[in-house]
Parts: structure tokens; sequence; C-alpha cells
């Protein structure tokens, strides 16, 4: 034992510095190398959009509209932000990380406003949210008393949207939550009786790996909102009102060639905007297909795509927020202004 | 350990990977847990369609890793080399990085990203996730020198940068390498995390995006990317450890106790820091003009905490329990597999690698495989604090058993004393300085690890309470929770001292 490692240490110690150093240096000279390959000509005026996921194709009509020049020929110059960590991105857009962004969520908009957030929701990308209920093909639900007593899997923003949706319907919540995550697999390991998923995702997902489902959306279980309100701070409406108005009319036109073509919407979202995700073009698709019609109603018809109905917002929509026990409700026209999505289709 | 020669070196730990990867192929293509969980040839199609994305991804993680860790590591050792060059500084600076090291970082996730910090989020947490064992780890190593050395330093009247540079620092290496080692994993873990808070490139973002569209190979193509990185650094830094440990002798001298303060200092010193931290928290705010929604008052926090004083005690309880036993758990595991190894250096070789894939795999990959096996709920959050816990006391007790006094080892062989006897004598008396600061490291993370846990797939405690309240907004809420579990890590950590300090006394005398 004693001796065995002599005299050839210091080298041997030298060799393997300098191989730490190498793989350092490789590493770092690959990063640079593969970086900066994000949009934006320059020129225009700076803005940062939060996206409230990854870049996938529920974000393919905002891609559309960089890639085609309309943000540039309106004088933008549009940066989107992933959006990785859902619940956050409110505080981000009222911290000033970026001037408009999407809030996933009308149940937490409104928590944003109530910490006193000076926030202001100028359009709706989903015209009916598209949380909903994942069930397996031999369980359909139809009214929220089929979820009674049920064990539902949820993500962090699940449990919330549940009970609100027993509440709508005038009843105490009765059902066992399990905190499973973004994976659907235990609902088809049978560990779980349904999944709280966005019916325009996982399902989709699912049904093309050969494992069909049934879904239903809160909206169908009456329990309407708005889902992806693009939101911005009042003080940054109030000075770049013209910004916020020609971005919404761009956007509005990327979205109408992404609803056009969606395969080659889903072909930019897959090999540009989002090559670095690896996503899968069929579920990209179907996704994107899934979305549309969840985006587009008779209302958003007349009044241009992201239109926001003062009377849906004061009716229906405000009375579930109600019955999920908030007390204090803000002026519909001081939380949402539909001005913009007006002036952007004139 | 006689693992120089070629097969002890490259045939085991390649049998142990063979089986590890056959078992995997086997399990996944019998779904025998559940179909989260692909045939390793899922895995390896995924990399060969997807190969070009998991190659970048991999570059821009293992960069931030890279980048993010050598920045904590080399933060964490300037902290410990401040502490050996003033001595008093010494419980100050370790409070303190305690107290630091116990915010978890899921909450400090949106304000980086409100703030101008956004683009560095990945690298932040690589850091913050490395500096605090390296703290520790290298301000224990610069306390290791001999007394004898030092009193002949002082007699020839040696100045302070000399003593730092010819005598503590060089008995500090071997600590230093195990810093190392133990950053790795953490570091990297830190930059997916980070990558989860808005990266637009990286393992964690292949992640969290093939969770949610069922691409279960490329999943696993992405976790298998992030050991393979793992492996590579843990690789080097076992390398400079070995180099360290042969160059400068692993010593058995346990570490000088910390600059004793008088009891009222001490008394103050544990009220001066929290306090001097929730003054800036409130500079903070108020200069900063930090809306509400991007991070409460304290005064808020403290109103949350009292109104809701029996919902946040009933969730500390929980996580209380999740934590102590999956510390205890975790280091009965981390124990004796370090003596199993070392008895028997084959297994060494041959599980080695496997040792350092767990703590390398995000603990949100790991769920759907936890949840299979044994449901979701507590039961799951305790094998994730086990899991996690395990591992830096696997390593730390490993160096330690190897640690001995200069010779003693020829004493006993000489003495024709067997395996056995050469362990209960001589590997696992001298391992106990380096155990208990194995110990003390996570004690203070254990919480951490099951807020985490519980974050993620809970049906109660902390972490889930913070989840509740987050997602609806609540900050002051949900930072209650967070200033629940700092305070029950900081406790932790305390009393883990307070325990080193009095084993360690009786084990010297």
């Amino acid at each position: 034992m004693i001796g065995t490692r002599g005299p050839q240490r210091p080298r041997r110690r030298a060799n393997r510095m300098a191989g730490v150093v190498a793989v350092a240096a490789t590493l770092v000279l690959a990063g640079c190398a593969t970086g900066s390959a994000d949009s934006g000509d320059g020129g225009g005026e700076a803005v940062s959009f939060q996206l409230d996921w990854v870049k996938n194709s529920q974000f393919a009509g905002f891609f559309e509209a960089d890639d085609a020049g309309y943000y540039s020929d309106a004088g933008l110059d549009v940066t989107f932000l992933d959006g990785g960590d859902v619940a956050s991105t409110a505080a981000v857009i009222a911290g000033g990380g970026a001037q408009i962004g999407i809030v996933s969520n009308m149940a937490r908009y409104m928590d944003a406003l109530e910490t006193g957030a000076d926030l202001v929701a100028v359009g709706a990308l989903y015209q009916q949210s598209p949380a909903g209920i994942m069930t397996l093909p031999d369980r359909t639900i139809t009214s929220v008393d089929d979820l009674a007593g049920l064990t539902i899997g949820t993500d962090e923003s699940g449990t919330a949207d549940i009970n609100t949706l027993f509440a709508v319907n005038g009843l105490e919540p009765d059902w066992e939550d399990v905190r499973v995550g973004y994976d659907a697999a235990p609902l088809f390991d049978g560990q779980i009786d349904a999944y709280y998923a966005y019916v325009t995702n996982q399902p989709v997902s699912y049904d093309l790996a050969g494992q069909p489902s049934n879904t239903v959306t809160f909206a169908d279980l009456g329990f309407e909102s708005y889902g992806g309100l693009i939101v911005t701070t009042r003080e940054y409406l109030e000075s770049n009102r013209d910004t916020v108005e020609s971005f919404v009319a761009a956007t509005t036109k990327g979205w109408a060639d992404a609803i056009d073509d969606p395969e080659a919407a889903v072909d930019l979202v897959t090999e540009s905007y989002g090559a670095d995700l690896g996503l899968d073009p069929a579920a990209e698709l179907g996704t994107l297909e899934a979305q549309v019609p969840l985006m587009t109603s008779d209302f958003t018809d007349a009044n241009g795509l992201f239109a926001l109905d003062p009377a849906l917002i004061e009716g229906p929509m405000y009375d579930a927020l109600t019955a999920s026990g908030r007390e204090s409700l803000p002026e519909v026209s001081s939380a949402f202004d539909t001005g913009v999505v007006e002036a952007a289709n004139e | 350990m006689r693992t120089q020669t070629l097969g002890g070196r490259w045939l085991l730990p390649a049998l142990g990977v063979t089986v590890l990867l056959v078992l995997w192929q086997v399990v996944g293509a019998g779904q025998l847990l559940g179909r989260s969980i692909p045939p390793l040839t899922e895995v390896i199609g995924a990399l060969g369609s997807r190969g070009d994305v998991i190659w970048r991804a991999t570059l821009a993680t293992g960069q931030r890793a890279l980048l993010g860790g050598l920045a904590g590591f080399a933060l964490g050792v300037l902290l410990a080399s401040v502490t050996a060059w003033l001595p008093r500084s010494t419980a100050p600076v370790l409070r303190s990085a305690v107290l630091i090291n116990a915010i978890p970082v899921v909450a400090v996730g949106p304000v980086l990203m409100s703030l101008s910090t956004r683009p560095f989020i990945p690298e932040i947490f690589a850091g913050l996730s490395v500096l605090f064992s390296t703290v520790l780890a290298v301000s224990d190593g610069l306390r290791t020198a001999s007394p004898s050395s030092e009193a002949l330093f002082s007699v020839y009247g040696a100045r302070r940068s000399t003593r730092f540079r010819l005598l503590l620092f060089p008995s500090a290496l071997p600590m230093v390498a195990d810093a190392l080692r133990l950053a790795v994993p953490a570091a990297l873990l830190g930059a997916i995390l980070g990558e989860w808070f808005g990266a637009d490139r990286g393992l964690g973002v292949v992640m969290v995006s093939a969770m949610r569209n069922v691409q279960y190979g490329l999943l696993w193509a992405a976790a298998l990317a992030a050991i393979v990185v793992s492996v590579v650094f843990y690789a080097i830094a076992t390398a400079l450890e070995r180099a360290a440990s042969a160059r400068f002798a692993r010593g058995t001298q346990a570490p000088s106790p910390v600059a004793a303060l008088r009891r009222g200092e001490n008394a103050l010193l544990g009220l001066a820091i929290p306090v001097a931290l929730v003054l800036l928290w409130q500079i903070w705010v108020w200069v900063g003009h930090v809306p509400q929604i991007v991070a409460p008052q304290p005064a808020g926090v403290g109103r949350a905490l009292v109104t809701d004083f029996v919902p946040y005690l009933e969730a500390a309880a929980l996580t209380t329990v999740s934590a102590l036993g999956g510390l205890v758990s975790g280091a009965i595991v981390g124990i004796g597999l370090a003596v199993l190894v070392s008895v028997v250096p084959w297994l060494y070789s041959m599980l080695s690698p496997l040792a350092l894939i767990i703590p390398t795999v995000p603990i949100v990959v790991f769920i759907p495989i936890i949840g299979g096996l044994l449901g979701y709920g507590m039961q799951t959050v305790f094998a994730s604090c086990v899991l996690m816990a395990f591992f830096p006391i696997y390593v730390l007790a490993l160096s330690g058993l190897r640690s001995r006094p200069p010779g003693a080892d020829d004493v006993f062989a000489v003495h024709g004393a067997g395996r056995w006897q050469r362990l209960i004598r001589l590997s696992l008396p001298s391992s106990v300085p380096t155990l208990l600061l194995a110990v003390r490291i996570s004690a203070a993370n254990c919480f951490l690890i099951a807020i985490s846990a519980e974050w993620l797939m809970g049906q109660g405690g902390l972490g889930r309470l913070f989840s509740e309240r987050r997602v609806v907004l609540d900050n002051d809420g949900s930072w209650a929770a967070v200033i629940v579990a700092v305070a029950l890590s900081v406790a932790a950590y305390v009393i883990a001292a307070a325990a080193e300090r009095r084993v360690s006394a009786r084990w010297q005398s």
C-alpha cells in the first residue's frame, strides 16, 4: 500500500487541472456559439411580452405576427419571455419585468388586482377558458354532480379552480385532491378518477399516443371565465396606448394567419420559436386546432379576436367569482379596457 | 483501497451501470412501474431523433451550472477564508449563511423574474445551491490545522498571510475538494430549477415541456443528459479530491471549535442577523417601490402568521416529521452504504456511479416513479426526503472513512488486523468529524427538501401551504410559510451544531 501513489502525482494533477479547464472552456464557448437566436429586427419600440408557458403552439399567432413582420411594420420590436412558472406572470407584469403579458386565469387576475397591483386587461386569448377535467373513456362528466366524491389529480392551480366549480353550482366542495403535477399518467394507471387539465393540451397528446379520454371544460359545467387574459399595467397603457393598440392589432393579424393555415403556424413553432423544446408537430397541431374554437365565438366574429364582452363579465363571470367567496369585485370598466381591441379592429 | 487496477476502475462501474440499464429496459418495456417510465430503447430513440435539441439544451444548462456553480463555490471559499482570517467573524458568517440558505429558492423565483436578474436565474439558483455547503465545509477545513503546527507558526512569528497560505489553506484542501464534489449535483439541479422560472433553452425547459406533452422518451433523454453532465463534472471533482487527499494528507484532526462568543454576544448575534435581514427587506420594498404582488412587507407577513397561527403550526409539524424522518433515514442509508462499500471495495466501484445518479435526477422526474410505487401522499414526500438527504451524508461519510492518521494503516497491517477490525477501530472513529459535518449540512437542508417535495406533490405541510397561498397571489401568506420554514431550518442547524460540539468534545478526550 505504501508508495503506490508516488512521484507521478503532481503531473497527473496538472493533467486533471488541464482537463477541467478544457471542459469548462468548451462549455462556455459552445454556449456562446448557440446563444442569441432570439427574434427582433431592432429599431422598433421594444416591447417584452410575457407568455404563460414555454413557446409552444398555443402562442402560434404571436409568433406568426413576429415572423410575418406585423410587429415590425407597426414599429414594434417584440421579445417573448418564456413563462414556465405560470403563477408568476402577473407579478412580472406588475413589477415591470414585461410591458404586456398573459395571465392564465381570470380568478388569478382578480387575486392580482386585490393585492393592489396596477393592472388592466385589454383582451382575452380564450373566450372560454380551456381549463377542464379529463377522465377515462368509461366515465363521462356532464354536471358537477358527476364529480362528487371523485379523486381528482391537480397541479398547483387546480385545487382553487375545482373548489370554485363546486361553489358556482351552489355545492360544498366534495372531492379528494391529489397533487400529481403536470403528468396525467396516474389517471391511466388507475390512481385517480379524474385529472385537472387544459383540454387543449394533455388530452390531445394522450389521444395521439393511443390513449383516448373524455374531456369537459369548466364552462360546460357552469363555471364561465375567460382564459389567457392579455394584461398590461394601467400606467403603461395610459402613456403608451398607441403601442398597446398596435400590438393587439398586429397580434390579431398573426392569429388570423395561424387560424387560416395551422400547419404553417405549427412549422413555425416547432422549427423556429420553440425549436429548443423538441415539440411533437402532430401534438402541436392538435393543440392549435383544439384551441381555435375556444378563441372564437359569435362575439369575436363581430368584435374581433380577443374582444372582451362587458355584459358577459358583469353577468355569469362575476357571478362565478362571487360564488367562490369573493366579496368585492372591481368595476368592470376599471379592470377591463374594451377600447384597445375596438381600436385595433378599426 | 485497491481500486487502481483496470478491472476495479472501469469494469465494475460499467457493470453497475449495465445492470441498471437492463433493469430500466425491463421495467420500461413491461410498464412495471406505470407508464411514466419508458423503456431505455425509447429514450435512445428520442436521443437519436431529437439529439440536436438535447445537445443544445445540455450545453445551455451545463454552462449555466458551471458558471453559477463556480461563482457560488468561489464566493463560498472566499467567505470561509474570511472566517479563517478573522476567527471572530466565523459565527456571524456561518449563521448568515445558514439563514440565507434556509430560504427556499422557489420563493425567490418570482422576485428574480420581475427584476433585471431575470436572464440569470438559473445561474443564481446554481450558485445559491452550492454556496452554503461550500462555506460550511471549507470553513471547517480551514480549522483543521494541527495545534502543534499552529503553535510552531506563532512561535516563529509568522504573519497572518503566511499562516493562511502555508498552513491553513493546504490543510483545508481535502475539504475544499469535498465541497466541490457536493457542489456538482447541487449546481446542476439549481440550474435546472432556475430554468423553470423562464429560460428559452435548457434541460429544465425541455423537461417541463416534455412532461406536459407526454413525451416520456424526450423527458428521460433530458434527465439522462443531466446525469451525464453531472457524472462528468463529478469525475473531475473526484479526481481533484483524490489529488488533494494524496498531496495534503487528509488529517483526522477535528476542526477546532468556532471562536467562542460570550453568552451576551451570542444572543445578540442570534437576534441581530435576522433583524438586519428584515430591515434590509423592508428598505428594499420601500426604496424600490416593490409592489405587494412581487414581494410583501414584513408587517403583512407577521399579520398572516398571527391570524392563521394554527394552520401554520399544523403544517410545520407535518413538515418537521418528513424533514427529520427523511434526515434520519437518509443518514442511516448514507452511512450504512458508505460503510458497506468501504469494506467491500468491488461494491464501491459498482455502486459509485449509481449513488451519484439519484441526487442528480430532478425530483419532478422522480415523482411519477415514487408515486407509481408508493401512491401519492406523504409517503412520497418522505421517500423524496430520504433520496435527497442520503447523498451528502454518503459522500462525506465515505471521505471520512478514508481519512486516518498517517501510518495508522501500516500499524494495523503489521498487527494483521482484519477488514472489520480496521473498520471499527480505525476508519469509523477517524470519520467522526466529517460525519458530524455531513449531519449538520443535511440538518439545515432537510427542511428545504421537504418543502420542495410538498410544493410539488404534498397533500399537506408548509410546502403545500406555500403553494396554495402563492397560486392565489397571497404573498403575505406564502412568505409566512417561508418564514416558518426558515426558522425551522435554522433551528435544526443550531441543534445539530450543538450536538456536534458535545460529541466532538467527548470524542477528542
